[in-house]
Parts: structure tokens; sequence; C-alpha cells
């Protein structure tokens, strides 16, 4: 067939649907649609979903930020239950927007040119895995934290940060709880003194501290201190009795405690010992603080790192 | 000149219809009867709305014929666009399918027959009309997938590319279909 040679019968008037159609494309202007516009169209789809997985895997950093921040070895301590706890803690506004995003990730996918043929199942373990895999990297990053402290509160997705909320619990000297900046301490910490995160200054008496606790003092400029209120002494004026002291730090990235200590530590959160007599020498100063046992194992659990 | 026409395949002729709007009268002769019979099928009943529908449906072709590429087959794509103009006039009718213009011939209808576990009559004309009854009270998207397996005679893969469904999903919805039209044939005996 030759470049000149038509390559079917010319179209013959007459034929109804033909002169129809050819009809209807002169009276109403039909053009094709240029190659540009289906080329942007397409483009256009596959940067909404990037897009959508850079936001679903900022929220997957957020969540695993709040995750490992929300005191779970101090769980006992904070709340009467694990329902209250999870109430509390649970980052609620993170996973819907991961969930809303691998939605909208099937979505996009299944628009594109070839997208529909991919099971449903496939889309969802592929928007699953993305977001994770992209929310591990930012959180590893530092990002989680950002998200979760800076951009978070300025969208109003959230009304406080998983730190100004775990401070908050840590506010609770009837419950024996006190968290904030070493300001000074004693020879010996006999008494030390902490300006708690609402801007009060205590004096605490630290003659009761084992060495760890000793040494967490020493090292760390913010700290949690968990031990019984108590009338001011004469001596030192001191109104809180400390039992334990443990670093306050935020997790920002891989557990500060090696992997398999940190599964153990998280186990022995599930299960909380039960408090017995003799447990160990507990003195008799500290004998309102609980759960004594745990406490007392998760400080030996714990290694820590400045 | 006839053998060249039957010689030349779908795809040159999209590519000589972007230079000369003639050429797409040849598309329109091609698919016309085809699409004309795969529209009735799918429930539209009137004459008058079968050619509304075939007109819209050459119209987005040429206005998205730049859409087309060879990934898929042009059959497959020009048979989507019937299937969702189709739809599109339901909607805008706000109305189902009217009854269902099922015109087989007996043998297509006992090919779908074969494939159910039901007793047959003896006579195929009253098997005809029983079969006929039940794919009418069938639900529209199972009827849909019957009608392009069974009376199209399409394979999986084109079924997906026209229905944009995975292969998979595919054949899940025509066992269920048959299932379906099964107990629907059944209660009718």
């Amino acid at each position: 067939m030759s470049n000149d040679t038509p390559l079917f019968s010319p179209h013959k008037p007459g034929d109804d649907l033909a002169d129809k159609v050819l009809s209807r494309i002169e009276e109403e202007h039909v053009v094709p649609r240029s190659r540009w516009y289906f080329w942007v169209k397409d483009r256009a789809l596959w940067v909404l979903l990037v897009g959508c997985l850079v936001i679903g895997a900022a929220s997957a950093a957020a969540m695993l930020f709040v995750f490992a921040n929300a005191g779970w070895e101090y769980r006992a301590l904070t709340h009467d239950g694990w329902a209250s706890f999870l109430l509390e803690t649970a980052p609620i506004v993170w996973i819907s927007i991961c969930i809303g995003v691998v939605v909208a990730v099937i979505e996009n996918i299944r628009h594109t040119k070839t997208g529909y043929r991919y099971s449903f199942s496939l889309l969802l373990g592929f928007g699953i895995l993305a977001t994770l895999v992209g929310g591990v990297f930012f959180y590893l990053s530092g990002f989680g934290k950002r998200v979760e402290e800076d951009i978070g509160p300025r969208l109003h997705l959230i009304r406080r940060p998983v730190t100004e909320r775990q401070q908050s619990m840590w506010m609770n000297p009837a419950k024996g709880l006190l968290a904030g900046e070493v300001v000074s301490v004693a020879d010996n910490a006999a008494t030390f003194r902490l300006r708690t995160f609402d801007g009060q200054e205590w004096t605490i008496d630290g003659q009761y501290l084992n060495d760890r606790s000793r040494d967490v003092l020493a090292r760390f400029p913010l700290v949690r201190v968990i031990g019984i209120p108590m009338n001011p002494t004469e001596q030192t004026g001191a109104t809180f009795r400390s039992c334990f002291v443990f670093p306050w730090q935020t997790i920002e990235g891989l557990p500060m405690q090696r992997p398999p200590q940190a599964v153990r530590i998280f186990f022995a959160r599930v299960a909380v010992p039960l408090e017995t007599n003799g447990e160990g020498a507990r003195t008799t100063a500290c004998e309102g603080v609980r759960p004594y046992a745990f406490l007392k194992h998760l400080q030996s659990e714990l290694r820590y790192e400045e | 000149m006839q053998d060249q026409t039957n010689q030349v395949t779908d795809e040159q002729i999209v590519r000589e219809a972007l230079h000369k709007k003639e050429a797409f009268a040849e598309l329109v002769h091609r698919y016309q009867e085809k699409l004309g019979r795969y529209v009735r099928r799918l429930g539209v009943f009137r004459d008058e709305d079968v050619e509304d529908v075939l007109q819209n449906v050459f119209l987005k072709v040429y206005r998205n014929i730049q859409e087309f590429d060879q990934s898929l087959r042009f059959s497959s794509w020009i048979y989507r666009i019937a299937h969702n103009e189709t739809m599109s006039f339901f909607r805008a009718r706000q109305i189902r399918p009217e009854g269902y213009v099922i015109d087989e011939s007996e043998e297509k209808l006992e090919e779908l027959q074969s494939g159910l576990n039901v007793e047959h009559d003896v006579d195929r004309r009253l098997n005809a009309e029983r079969l006929r009854a039940a794919l009418s009270k069938l639900d529209q998207k199972y009827r849909d997938i019957l009608v392009l397996r069974y009376f199209e005679e399409r394979e999986y893969a084109e079924i997906s590319d026209i229905l944009k469904l995975p292969v998979g999903t595919v054949a899940t919805q025509i066992n269920r279909a048959k299932k379906r039209l099964q107990v629907i044939f059944s209660e009718s005996s």
C-alpha cells in the first residue's frame, strides 16, 4: 500500500450515523483533545499520589513519635488502666490521616492508565507499606517530632503535642509524680532543687535514693521524680520525698535501649508485677510508692544515653 | 478496496482520523452495529435512544482519540466508552434499564446455560425463554458482565480493560453472576 493510496473507501454521505456524527463534530466544533492534555492529566495523578504518600509518611512519623513518647514504661504510675492510658495517648488524628491517605492512594492508583489491573489487596498493601516505610524514614530523620510539636498545632490538627501532655501528666505531686529541670543538687544528693515544667520550684528530699537514681540526677538536666509529698521539714524545707529518679528524655529515633532489652521492658510493662512484701529492701519511707517492685525492675533494666 | 479496508487495523484508522475527520467515518462504520447491539444488551430499548447513545460514544471517541495508546486494544477502549456512556444515559434519565432486550440466539443462550448447574428442559425454546426471563431479573452489574463474557464473547483480560476491574475481580463477579442466575433460573421453574 503506497502512501498516496487511501487506507479505505472514502465515506459516502447517506450513511446515517456516520453523517450525523460528522455533522455534530462540525456544528459543535468538536476537536480532539491534545496529547498534552492527557500527558498533564497522567502526570497530575502521579504528583497527587506522591503528595498523598508524603502526607501519609509525615503523619506516620508523627504517629511513631507519639507512640515512642507516650510514657509506656510509666503507665502504671500515670493511669489506672490500659483503657484510660490508650484513650489519652493514642494519636487518633495521625492514625486517621494515615487511613485517609491509604484510601486516597488506592483511588489514585486505580485512576491511572493501568492501575485498575491491580487487586484491592495489593493496592492496600502497597499503600500501608509505603506510608509506614516513609514514616519510619521521616521519624528517624527527626521529622516526626517536628510534625507533632510544630506543624500539628499550627494546622489545628492537635491541641497539645505528646510532650506537653506528658508534662502535664507528671505535674501531679498528689500522685507522687514530679518532673522538670534539676536546678541544684546538695552533697550526696541529700536534697536537690527541681524547677517543674509549670515553673514551680521544689526542694526534694533525696536521702532515700539509690545509686542509680543519684547517677541520673548527676547526669541529666531534666528528670522525672517518683515519691511522696510530705510536710516541709525543719532542716531542709523539703516538701517532697523522692524514691526514684528517671531521666526525662524525648525519644526521637530508635529506642535507646538495645532492642532485646526494649522488648523485655515492653512486656514487663504489660504485666506489672504485683506488689509483695520483701521484694528487695524497701524503706518504710517509700512505702506508699506503687508499683515499687516494677520501678526497681525498670531502673535496673534501663540503660541511658545522654 | 473492500478487502483492503478489512485489512486496515483500527489503530491505523485512528492515526488517519487525527488528520482527516472523514477517516473517522470508517471507525463509525466498523463499530456502529457491534456497539448498537451491545448498548441494547445493556438495556437501552428504543431505537432513538440507542442512536443517541451511539452518537455520544463516537463523539467522545473523537474528542479523546489522542488518549488511546497501544497498551490497550482499540475495541476494548471503545467498548469501555460505550459502557460508560450507557451508564451515564441511565443516570441522566434516572431510569433503570428498560426490561432487557435479549435477542440472543438459542445457541448463545445454551452456551450460558451449560455453565449453570440447573435442570435443563427438553424443549430448547422453553429453556431459552426461562433463561431470558432470569437474565432480566439479574442485578445490572452481574448482567453486564455476563453480556460481555457470553454474548460479546470477550476474554477476561478484555473485560478487565472494558470495566476497569482487576482480572481476579472479573472472574469472581462472573462466578457470582452465574450463581445468582442459577438461583433465579431454578426458582422460575
